[in-house]
């Protein structure tokens, strides 16, 4: 049976191994750690793009990618968010790289690219993330610079993420990532003048 | 504005969870109860054409076709031979896209230096090929081909390239050889700046695309690349480990590209 109220921090790491490699053999599975990490990464893309409709785009990649990847993954004592923020992650710099056109592989998922059946929910997010005039600001101001750039800040700002996480999802090294956070600041804090 | 202030916009900048239900439901309808997601997302060229010719042979096993079956098999047969035959004699789109690349002139001058340039990934859609590519030390090159016109229409850099460390007894005999050259010894001693020493990939080397603009490089440990900065400019010295000796000093570079700028956010001495 599928959980769905199970918060990710309810999961030990080793309670998660394991869900992982049941994940790999069974759907159900899957399920599980589908609920347990949509919601953050969609709400990661909303924060990177500042647009519901490419933020669902890109959720939608990263988890089909991951399902079909799942049996290949290795568990390295990372927690799984990790691996779905490195795609989702990866899928968005593309998404910047490709100027604003969708996924090809969403466009071969009919069920997937069309919205017209929940287009109002989708309207209705947008206007909410409207609301958020400072943070639009603010990532407007983000998305002129490198992506390499963007990833950190909104990790580390939007995301609340600690250096060490950030270690494991991006794979750089500390010093690494506090270098382009530095730099990524003192880039956009040219960019605010 | 001040750092601290933007820092603490940065983080007051909150956002709630958005959420919408029916793309949540309908995504994950789509990966735990479609057995066809997997066709959509992952199937390779030719395990489509294998379902579609086992779609076909299933549909010829009917009673009343099977008279007409077997000539309109037989002409299949003789047509996919035909095929087949004319594939084989031409090179693929993506062996046509790599020779188009290695062999331009705007690739050879964007990645500098000489030697081989090393395709890394190649990609084909509709008659756009997407090659990555570079040499055994410097910037990796993403560029897309168009395969009808026979040439490279666009270029972009990575913005970053992860290279494993190498070990720190390596690393200390790569920087120990290097300044045996005198050149070397004098920027040095002169103020040059060595970088983050690290081993030179080649066309034997694993090399993992990762994604989009992030290249992960696994490479061959018996040679490594000593960087100098040095006036603002970065001089490249490929030492050769398991013999103890330079193998080439690479002209300076103009600019501290992403590839460059990652030797030097650790610098060593």
């Amino acid at each position: 049976m599928i959980r769905t109220d199970i918060s990710p921090d309810a999961y030990s790491l080793k309670a998660e191994e394991e869900l992982v490699k049941r994940a790999q053999h069974s759907r159900e599975a899957f399920g599980e750690l589908y609920e347990l990490h949509y919601q953050r990464i969609f709400n990661y893309a909303v924060k990177r793009t500042g647009n519901v409709q490419i933020a669902l785009d890109i959720t939608s990649v990263t988890f089909l990618k991951a399902f079909s990847q799942i049996k290949k993954y290795r568990w390295r004592d990372i927690p799984f968010a990790a691996w779905l923020y490195r795609i989702a992650g990866n899928e968005i710099n593309d998404h910047f790289r490709r100027e604003g056109r969708r996924p090809a592989s969403i466009e071969q998922i009919a069920e997937l690219a069309d919205t017209t059946d929940y287009i109002d929910e989708i309207n209705q997010a947008e206007e909410e993330l409207s609301r958020h005039q400072e943070f639009l600001l603010l990532r407007q101001k983000l998305a002129e610079l490198p992506p390499m750039y963007q990833e950190v800040i909104v990790l580390k700002f939007f995301e609340k993420k600690k250096i060490r996480e950030m270690v494991k999802i991006l794979g750089k090294k500390e010093g690494t990532i506090k270098s382009l956070i530095h730099r990524g600041l003192e880039k956009l804090k040219e960019k605010m003048h | 504005m001040k750092k601290e202030e933007l820092i603490r916009k940065l983080e007051n900048a909150a956002l709630p969870d958005l959420l919408v239900v029916s793309h949540k439901e309908r995504l994950k309808v789509l990966l735990l109860e479609k057995p066809a997601t997997r066709k959509a997302t992952g199937g390779s060229p030719v395990r489509q054409v294998v379902w579609n010719l086992t779609a076909i042979f299933n549909w010829l096993r009917a009673p009343a076709w099977r008279a007409a079956a077997a000539s309109a098999m037989a002409l299949f047969v003789i047509g996919a031979a035909v095929a087949v035959i004319f594939y084989v004699s031409t090179p693929s789109p993506s062996a046509i896209a790599a020779n188009i690349v290695k062999n331009d002139p705007g690739i050879q001058q964007k990645l500098g230096g000489t030697g081989e340039i090393i395709i890394v990934r190649v990609e084909v859609r509709n008659s756009i090929a997407s090659v990555v590519c570079g040499r055994s030390v410097g910037d990796f090159i993403e560029a897309d081909v168009d395969i009808n016109g026979r040439a490279v229409v666009s270029t972009r850099r990575y913005d970053a390239v992860f290279i494993p460390e190498l070990p720190v007894e390596a690393r200390d005999s790569a920087i120990k050889v290097a300044l045996l050259d005198p050149t070397v010894k004098e920027m040095v001693a002169q103020g040059g700046l060595i970088g983050r020493v690290v081993p030179i990939f080649s066309s034997i080397s694993k090399i993992t695309m990762v994604n989009g603009n992030i290249l992960e490089v696994t490479p061959a440990a018996s040679q490594a690349v000593v960087p100098i900065l040095y006036n603002g400019k970065s001089w490249l010295i490929e030492v050769n480990l398991e013999e103890n000796r330079i193998e080439h000093i690479i002209q300076p570079q103009s600019s501290l590209s992403p590839y460059l700028e990652i030797h030097y956010t650790d610098i060593i001495l």
